[in-house]
């Protein structure tokens, strides 16, 4: 019998099953239920997402950061949306990390457009961890985007910046170490949650122009074709910084009439790999835009708030890379 | 081999609908697609319903050798690891934990009471239970089923299917049918259950009940304390044995070393016992690899003379990958004098998770 038992043991293991790894029990599974409720103290409910992190992200965030997730961060793993009222507030997710004293667990609280809003330690074996580290991981990420985390590590990443070393004396290892686990959480978080981050950015957009009626209705516009030909005529094959094949539109509509348009896009500029959320008027106003993580730096957010309230202009009237990306984005998603 | 009780039957089929009903509430709420979509297929049903889901295959082969001679023996399990979390409009709503586990034993001696004898195929239910979270944002939860008994240090450390195990065979239960109050709250972590005493099976008979339950400080503080308690008549071969138990339980953590006691004790039918367990127990950076040393002593009576019983179990866990552990045991009692029982055990198991 033993054998006819291991055989069978063995011939399950050589299926070609999608090996996904949970390593562990699943009653041992709990959610962190008391750092959801400490760092969204206002919230009244949370909903839970669980998706699948697989070699694939792995590999992305290989591409824009010079550390990855290690193989045990692989896996089925859950991010919680955390919501007053059915209103998304913000996002937990828990990612452990390895330091040299063993694996510190942090539960991470995002803002939606993932920028850091808060942070506790879920699990940290480090005597006095709470009051010798946490200080200084919230000084450093706190209110920060992800650029702005990615600027605290030196050019190749592998380390703080020498100043920040120098000013954290010896905790500046696990700060390391805090902030590689910040920025493949944001990272992890758009890449395998984009889907849910974008659809929930775009509903706070409307909440916030729109009010919370519920005859304020979206339709999935896909692009076509012919338009994404008619640019690439127009711009003479030049690149820019939005990735035109990803561009999603989506109508507001209120008792049947065209409120406005929100376009989604991918975009690039330098290392920075984010998602536009614009919102249009039907005057070709702008009126609302956020990107996912938050701006690459300051500049950008200086640049492209400057078009907030105005109206998109033609191709040959745009001067600044801003500009461009509101007329490419414009022309795709309207007739 | 053991069957389905009705009562049994009933939840697995009540937990299997809801999974099918479900697939109506996953929508991101709010989401401006959720305000369009609607899911009307079957197959978006079905695609709806295995959202928020996880399952494995676990598969196990444990084998025990005696190494001052007698009897060896083999277990082996294969079952469905399953958790789902619920959801509707307003989030979370519940988790279920599904885990109907196939058991053969052979050569076994003095087999649980859900084995017919010694060479036995059975159900056993690992863990089935539905957990509702929607009242009060996981402070107070209710939970239906088959779950842990809550007490002592196995509340908190996972020791399903695992070789490393704590004091559960001083009582002679690990899992129980019925409901709990569980919760966690700033400061405390807790879980009451009124439960039917009965164990693997749900059986009336000999009308056995338990009350159980521990409230301690929160797992991911570096210092967990916490208190138990235990009282019933909890369903035996022939009978029922009454106890009432309490019990402190402690747990510090310092970088990789995690060090846990336990102290219980109260009375069992006519006889009081006590019992401590002392563990030591460091990990690998990777926590692939654990070392951990643990010391028992229990005192009770054995044919009307009380007895003071001592033993120390030494085990490693290593990961091979993620999916696939080994783990080997060597438990020595330096009290022989107790029946069917050998001085020193080398256990070794084999556990695969797809």
């Amino acid at each position: 019998m033993k054998n006819l038992v291991l055989t069978l043991l063995l011939f399950l293991n050589l299926l070609p099953l999608s090996r996904v790894v949970e390593g562990r029990a699943f009653c041992a599974l709990r959610d962190p239920v008391s750092s959801i409720n400490n760092l969204f103290p206002e919230a009244t409910q949370h909903q839970s997402l669980v998706k699948a992190i697989n070699a694939d992200i792995r590999s992305e965030i290989n591409e824009v950061l010079p550390f990855t997730l290690h193989f045990n961060e692989l896996g089925k793993h859950t991010l919680y949306v955390v919501q007053k009222y059915g209103d998304a507030q913000g996002f937990v997710h828990v990612r452990s990390e390895l330091t040299e004293w063993g694996l510190v667990e942090i539960a991470w609280a995002l803002e939606l457009d993932l920028s850091m809003r808060n942070l506790q330690f879920q699990r940290c074996r480090i005597p006095g961890c709470d009051v010798k580290h946490l200080p200084n991981i919230l000084d450093l990420t706190v209110g920060k985007s992800y650029s702005e985390i990615r600027d605290l590590l030196s050019k190749d990443g592998t380390s703080l910046r020498p100043d920040l070393q120098t000013k954290l004396g010896d905790s500046h290892s696990f700060s390391y170490s805090a902030i590689k686990s910040a920025l493949k959480t944001i990272l992890v978080t758009g890449m395998a949650w984009n889907e849910e981050v974008g659809e929930l950015n775009r509903q706070a957009m409307i909440n916030r122009h729109y009010g919370h009626e519920a005859s304020v209705s979206v339709v999935d516009i896909p692009v076509n074709e012919l338009k994404l030909k008619q640019l690439d005529e127009i711009m003479g094959g030049g690149g820019s910084m939005v990735e035109r094949e990803s561009v999603k539109s989506f109508q507001i509509q209120r008792e049947g009439n065209m409120e406005g348009t929100i376009v989604t896009a991918n975009w690039r500029d330098g290392d920075y790999r984010g998602m536009y959320h614009w919102l249009f008027d039907t005057e070709k106003r702008v009126i609302d835009i956020l990107t996912i993580p938050n701006w690459p730096n300051e500049q950008a957010r200086t640049s492209f708030n400057q078009l907030l309230g105005t109206k998109i202009m033609d191709e040959e009237q745009c001067h600044t890379a801003a500009q461009i990306a509101g007329f490419e984005l414009y022309f795709l998603s309207h007739n | 081999m053991s069957v389905l009780s009705p009562l049994q039957l009933c939840i697995v089929c009540i937990t299997l609908t809801s999974t099918v009903t479900a697939a109506n509430t996953f929508a991101a709420p709010g989401s401006p697609d959720s305000q369009q979509q609607e899911y009307s297929r079957p197959d978006e049903r079905l695609t709806a319903s295995f959202d928020n889901l996880r399952w494995v295959i676990d598969q196990s082969t444990r084998h025990n050798v005696p190494l001052s001679g007698g009897n060896s023996f083999w277990q082996h399990a294969i079952g469905l690891d399953l958790h789902k979390v619920f959801q509707n409009e307003y989030g979370d709503y519940g988790t279920l934990i599904f885990q109907p586990f196939l058991v053969r034993v052979e050569n076994l001696k003095n087999p649980p009471a859900f084995f017919d004898d010694g060479n036995d195929w059975a159900l056993n239910w690992r863990m089935i239970n539905f957990n509702y979270t929607a009242l009060a944002k996981g402070k107070f939860n209710i939970r239906l089923g088959h779950f842990e008994v809550p007490f002592g240090l196995e509340q908190n450390i996972d020791t399903n299917g695992t070789l490393r195990q704590y004091t559960f065979s001083t009582r002679a239960i690990k899992a129980d049918w019925g409901f709990s109050v569980n919760g966690a709250l700033n400061k405390l972590d807790y879980e009451f259950a009124l439960s039917r005493g009965s164990g693997n099976d749900y059986s009336s008979r000999h009308n056995p009940y338990l009350f159980s339950g521990r409230i301690g400080t929160p797992v991911t503080k570096n210092l967990v304390f916490g208190v138990s308690g235990f009282f019933g008549e909890t369903l035996q071969k022939n009978g029922t044995t009454n106890r009432k138990l309490l019990a402190v339980d402690l747990a510090y953590y310092f970088y990789q070393w995690e060090f846990l006691l336990e102290l219980s004790g109260g009375d069992v039918d006519d006889d009081t016992e006590t019992h401590i367990l002392t563990e030591a127990s460091w990990r690998s950076p990777m926590e692939s690899l654990h070392l951990y040393s643990q010391f028992r002593n229990s005192s009770k009576k054995f044919s009307g003379q009380r007895t003071s019983l001592n033993s120390i179990t030494v085990g490693i866990h290593y990961d091979f990958t993620s999916s696939t552990g080994l783990s080997g045991e060597i438990r020595h009692n330096f009290d022989a004098a107790l029946p069917n029982q050998q001085t020193s055990n080398l256990l070794l198991q084999l556990r695969v998770r797809i």
